[in-house]
């Protein structure tokens, strides 16, 4: 009686299980800040939904879990607008040129091959990199050597960037040129990739905006919503791939879920969220790697699932 | 003349598609019931309903099969020789979008030689000789392999043991009955079901009959909004996650505000 039929994905779902992960994937998404989709496309998939519809229709289900939680994140006044909207332009720009960098791969071949090293390589390094500077964060290292340390190369190169201008809710003092390039990089990785970009996003934010790992987590969110909206449309528009019945599900669950979790990441410090955040980024990169590794079961594929 | 040139065309066709095995095939007297399937917002597969008449010494193999299509998937292969991932693209054509088959037999009780190699002709070697496999790959053995393994992934593909049933039985004939499941991921379409009876050795008496499935209610008004006004529908997807999104916000700040 639980079941319903979704006539995009072409198949039944158990109401239930659909609503039960929204709401795990978007109590992740209140926590960390990250759109969740690394996660929710796989289990869609595994749930039977087709892969093309299960992507395009957890864009339409971010939407509405990162409304709710940029909203909840703003009311905790997390969520840095100007850096968010000079993210977003960048990662406009970027994604752009991610497309057409792809269409080149894809016809020179081998893009496949591209698109899975440098995932795994991303997430290894972004992962083991936040996991070790936020281990140290917790034992309390970093506060005696660590400002010393960085004034040199990077942060000077930063400061001799024109345009400089203060973002008040992060409290740093930046060029425009830093968030824009920045989101172009973003950008151009997450459409390579097929994916929203929130776990390299929000490593970008910490380590090379130094933005505090409470604003960096709304304002990741605030920026993922507009994402989002771009690829829902499209997909509706192209490849009628969007399930609305299926995302409502997902995002009745997620939006509750997103709700507990801006309140958990508020309780938890920033060297903790970091270091769970890193040890998810991990974990996927294994599976991803395992993935690379082991003979799958079947050696076809339909086209557009990872 | 009509039931005799449907006989007719009955017999060419299963000769056409099991080629050697078939002497001479009687039409059989079947039901079925529903012959249309509805796709609505509760369907979780169905049931339909298959019985009729074999003679005594034959065994009913239920055969349910979707229109024919091509389709591209990607070629899973090893990288530098360690990296498993998509390496080049496979086209398979005519190959039926559904292909399962029900039949008597039980797990436990083999069948004769003969009727283990009908079961075979009537089931995937079928669908082996009229599909066309066109890749850079030599061996097409295996990736047709691959490709029914896939299919039977998704259950759009596959055997049904043990899901037909035998009640009377005189010195001539005796009567079957199934309930044919048919899967939650059926596509809409049209879809030819067939009753086989087989001998030890041959096919004796076959007939098919149309069924149709075909969305209705909730699913068939997404559908036709999804396909046909894909923009509308994409900014309406978007409209009611942003509201639903607002909506859980000022529903936990009420909450909030009383505690």
């Amino acid at each position: 009686m639980w079941h319903l039929y979704l006539p995009i994905a072409g198949n039944s779902v158990n109401i239930l299980l659909i609503f039960v992960m929204g709401g795990f994937v978007g109590l992740l998404s209140g926590i960390f800040g990250v759109g969740g989709g690394f996660l929710m496309t796989p289990l869609l998939i595994m749930v039977g939904i087709p892969p093309t519809v299960a992507a395009a229709s957890d864009s339409n289900q971010i939407v509405g879990a990162s409304t709710s939680g940029t909203l909840a994140h703003y009311r905790l006044g997390n969520v840095d607008f100007k850096m968010g909207i000079l993210l977003l332009i960048g990662g406009v720009i970027g994604g752009t040129i991610g497309v057409q960098i792809i269409k080149l791969l894809r016809h020179m071949g081998n893009a496949d091959f591209l698109i899975n090293v440098t995932y795994v390589l991303m997430l290894g390094f972004v992962g083991a990199y936040m996991f070790i500077e936020s281990l140290q964060g917790l034992k309390g290292v970093k506060a005696v050597d660590g400002p010393p340390k960085k004034e040199s190369g990077y942060a000077r190169i930063v400061k001799k960037l024109p345009w400089q201008t203060h973002f008040k809710k992060s409290g740093v003092e930046l060029s425009i040129l830093m968030p824009l390039v920045l989101g172009g990089f973003v950008g151009i990785l997450a459409a390579i990739m097929g994916v929203g970009g929130g776990f390299i996003m929000v490593p970008v934010m910490v380590y090379l905006l130094r933005m505090p790992m409470h604003v960096v987590v709304g304002t990741s969110l605030f920026q993922i919503l507009f994402t989002c909206i771009n690829v829902t449309i499209m997909q509706a528009r192209t490849n009628h791939t969007v399930d609305f019945v299926l995302a409502l599900i997902l995002l009745i669950g997620s939006t509750l879920g997103a709700q507990f979790g801006a309140k958990i990441s508020r309780r938890l410090k920033g060297d903790q969220l970091k270091i769970i955040l890193a040890s998810l980024v991990l974990i996927v990169m294994v599976k991803m790697l395992l993935g690379l590794l082991l003979k799958p079961d079947v050696l076809l594929a339909y086209i557009g699932g990872h | 003349m009509r039931k005799g040139l449907f006989s007719i065309g009955t017999v060419v066709l299963i000769y056409l598609m099991c080629p050697g095995i078939i002497s001479a095939s009687m039409p059989l007297d079947i039901t079925v019931e529903p012959g249309q399937i509805l796709i609505g917002a509760s369907y979780n597969g169905a049931d339909i309903s298959v019985s009729g008449q074999i003679p005594t010494d034959t065994e009913a193999v239920i055969r349910i099969t979707g229109h024919e299509e091509d389709s591209r998937l990607k070629k899973k292969g090893q990288a530098l020789g360690i990296l498993w991932m998509n390496l080049g693209s496979v086209e398979f054509h005519n190959i039926p979008s559904v292909f399962i088959l029900y039949t008597s037999k039980q797990a436990d009780d083999p069948a004769s030689p003969g009727q283990e190699k009908l079961y075979r002709e009537i089931g995937i070697e079928s669908v082996r000789r009229q599909v066309n496999i066109v890749s850079g790959y030599r061996d097409k053995d295996s990736l047709f392999e691959e490709f029914i393994k896939l299919k039977q992934k998704s259950g759009l593909y596959g055997t049904v043991e043990n899901s037909i049933h035998y009640e009377k039985a005189n010195s001539s004939v005796k009567t079957f009955s199934a309930s044919v499941r048919l899967p939650s991921a059926l596509p809409q379409g049209d879809y030819r079901l067939e009753v086989f009876a087989i001998g030890r050795d041959s096919i004796v008496g076959y007939s098919e009959k149309e069924l149709k499935a075909k969305q209705t209610g909730m699913p068939a008004f997404i559908a036709t909004l999804a396909f046909d006004h894909g923009t509308v529908y994409g900014i309406l997807s978007v409209v009611v996650a942003i509201i639903a999104g607002l909506l859980t916000g000022i529903m936990f700040k009420g909450e909030k505000g009383a505690h």
